[in-house]
């Protein structure tokens, strides 16, 4: 536990809780979007921040979270023109971000190596200044996503509904791009850009395997992204690797392991009870014994599912036993 | 005043022309059923009536309001046809919980109020034992129960539902159109797509039949008695085109 009493460990343990806290929170309403992979998309777009701060001597953390910020509005545009194009667009947009980071980097003379400290994470990289940003942007981060839960549950799953009760739908699908967007430039120095997208996802997969409802999954997925950032930061100080491939590998084995638990957990749930056979039901009868419905009776006929109904006085019959039912 | 009025009406969806010149009223405590073959354009109606669609002509008020103006949603209570929750882990009670979301202010906790209404909502349908149960686990007729739930939980003075019956089993669509009846008796304003009226017959207070996007001149139902009927019959018009399907 000697790595407590360093500084460096100090500052990389609490951005870990941080980032494996905050991801999840909003990989919840991503997941539940079913657009687990725009974290990853982001990542790429918030590279073109890190380089272009490293080719002009800015902060790299703000810089990435203005150029990220910016990629989440175009990429939520995109997506709600519902152009086929758009596709296309988007997959620009994701690997011109990767292609001018690189690019950027290299020009100054910033070669792969620095560039690795941002896409995989670097527990010498947090720096106190860092510190004081993530904390300050993870309350900006947290505090809409946990108190408009409600609303953004809403949203994300059943938007038609949500917008017949005249939520601004659209302003809030706008609100969670926009927060996955800071989620990865918070995460960026622990995780690392490329690999943020596992932790916004797996944690939230595995709190979906272990609980019901989708406030406790999202507690837990907090709760599961948190330690394994914090196993991965560890981990990273004794196997000298970066914490971002740690983290990753932790979540996956926690997904892992508590898959049998899911199991467990449907078994236990109360078996649902399927609607009883309407046939065994009380139902409406007609006996009607002074006529036989048949192919020459003079009722028009109606092939329906398995038998033939006979339009008699404005309603049908279905013969049934020594009855007609009302069909 | 009116709870929906529509006046020349028409909503074309790309280039095709789904509804033509609709005018319908209904009014405060009103229960309508609407109805006509698929492809009619009940659920075209139903859709812009919400403002999920636009409309090319006309005009949609509500309880008075033009709809473009309108914001008084927690007056109004939507029963989809069927609706897909993106989250299938989400428990009953959170899916009935956004039917409040109408009114409920933001970054505040459900009030003790709140709860009981969505207590109740749940009673109403049948379902206040499922209310921790994960929402796909259930029935394809006891998600229907829990959307109707849903649209009840704010105590709209409008339902609008989208065939509310379908999937349900006929227990349970007697119990609903008891619910139904007790919500009129209240003063609530329906309007339900219906392929066919069955248990909903006598609560009902008039029909509105389309076809091809326009509204049919009112159906008068047979009035004849059929000697043998144990309870009162469902009156289904026949329509052009309903032969042809099942029920």
């Amino acid at each position: 536990m000697e790595f407590l009493v360093l500084p460096f460990m100090q500052r990389a343990i609490i951005a870990a809780v941080i980032a494996g806290a905050v991801s999840p929170a909003i990989g919840a309403y991503i997941v539940q979007r079913r657009l687990s992979l725009l974290g990853d998309g982001l990542g790429h777009v918030a590279i073109a921040g890190v380089g272009l701060a490293l080719a002009t001597g800015i902060a790299p953390l703000p810089m990435a979270v203005a150029v990220s910020v910016l990629g989440a509005v175009i990429i939520e545009l995109l997506r709600t023109s519902g152009k086929a194009s758009a596709d296309v667009a988007m997959a620009i947009l994701f690997y011109g971000g990767l292609a001018t980071g690189v690019l950027l980097a290299g020009m100054v003379g910033q070669g792969a190596g620095t560039l690795s400290n941002y896409l995989f994470g670097s527990l010498l990289t947090v720096s106190a200044e860092d510190l004081w940003l993530i904390l300050g942007m993870s309350v900006v981060i947290l505090v809409p996503a946990l108190g408009l839960l409600p609303q953004l549950f809403a949203v994300c799953s059943d938007e038609d509904y949500a917008r017949t009760l005249g939520l601004p739908v659209r302003r809030y699908n706008l609100l969670i791009v926009i927060l996955a967007a800071v989620t990865i430039t918070v995460s960026m120095r622990t995780v690392g850009l490329l690999l943020v997208s596992a932790l916004m996802v797996v944690p939230v997969a595995t709190a979906n395997n272990l609980t019901i409802g989708f406030g406790p999954a999202l507690g837990l997925a907090m709760g599961i992204g948190a330690a394994s950032s914090v196993g991965g930061v560890v981990g990273s100080y004794y196997l000298n690797a970066p914490p971002g491939s740690l983290i990753v590998v932790f979540t996956i084995a926690v997904f892992t392991v508590t898959l049998p638990l899911s199991g467990r957990l449907r078994r236990r749930l109360p078996r649902v009870v399927d609607d009883p056979d309407p046939t065994q039901l009380p139902h409406e009868v007609d006996e009607h014994k002074e006529h036989t419905h048949g192919a020459d009776c003079g009722h028009p006929a109606i092939s329906h599912h398995d038998h033939t109904d006979y339009i008699h006085d404005g309603h049908r019959h279905a013969p049934h036993l020594d009855h007609y039912d009302e069909h | 005043m009116n709870a929906i009025e529509t006046d020349d009406l028409s909503v074309t969806l790309g280039r095709l022309p789904i509804l033509r010149s609709i005018s319908v009223t209904v009014a405060n405590g009103e229960a309508v059923a609407l109805m006509g073959t698929n492809g009619s354009g009940k659920t075209t109606l139903v859709r812009a009536l919400l403002g999920l669609i636009g409309f090319q002509r006309g005009s949609i008020r509500l309880f008075g309001t033009e709809l473009a103006q309108f914001s008084q949603w927690s007056r109004i209570g939507y029963v989809p046809q069927r609706a897909e929750i993106q989250y299938p882990q989400a428990r009953v009670s959170e899916v009935v919980t956004t039917g409040l979301l109408a009114t409920r202010r933001l970054f505040r906790p459900r009030t003790r109020t709140q709860l009981a209404q969505i207590s109740a909502a749940l009673e109403q349908v049948g379902m206040a034992d499922r209310a921790a149960h994960p929402y796909h686990r259930l029935s394809s007729g006891q998600q229907q129960r829990v959307l109707i739930a849903r649209a009840l939980v704010s105590q709209a003075e409008l339902l609008i539902m989208d065939e509310p019956l379908a999937g349900v089993d006929l227990g349970s669509q007697t119990r609903l159109a008891e619910i139904l009846a007790a919500l009129k008796n209240q003063g609530s304003a329906m309007l339900i797509v219906l392929h066919e009226t069955g248990p909903l017959e006598s609560m009902l207070d008039r029909q509105i039949v389309l076809r091809d996007g326009r509204v049919l001149p009112p159906y008068a139902a047979p009035t004849t008695s059929h000697g043998h009927e144990t309870q009162p019959r469902p009156r289904t018009p026949l329509l052009p085109g309903m032969l042809d399907r099942g029920r």
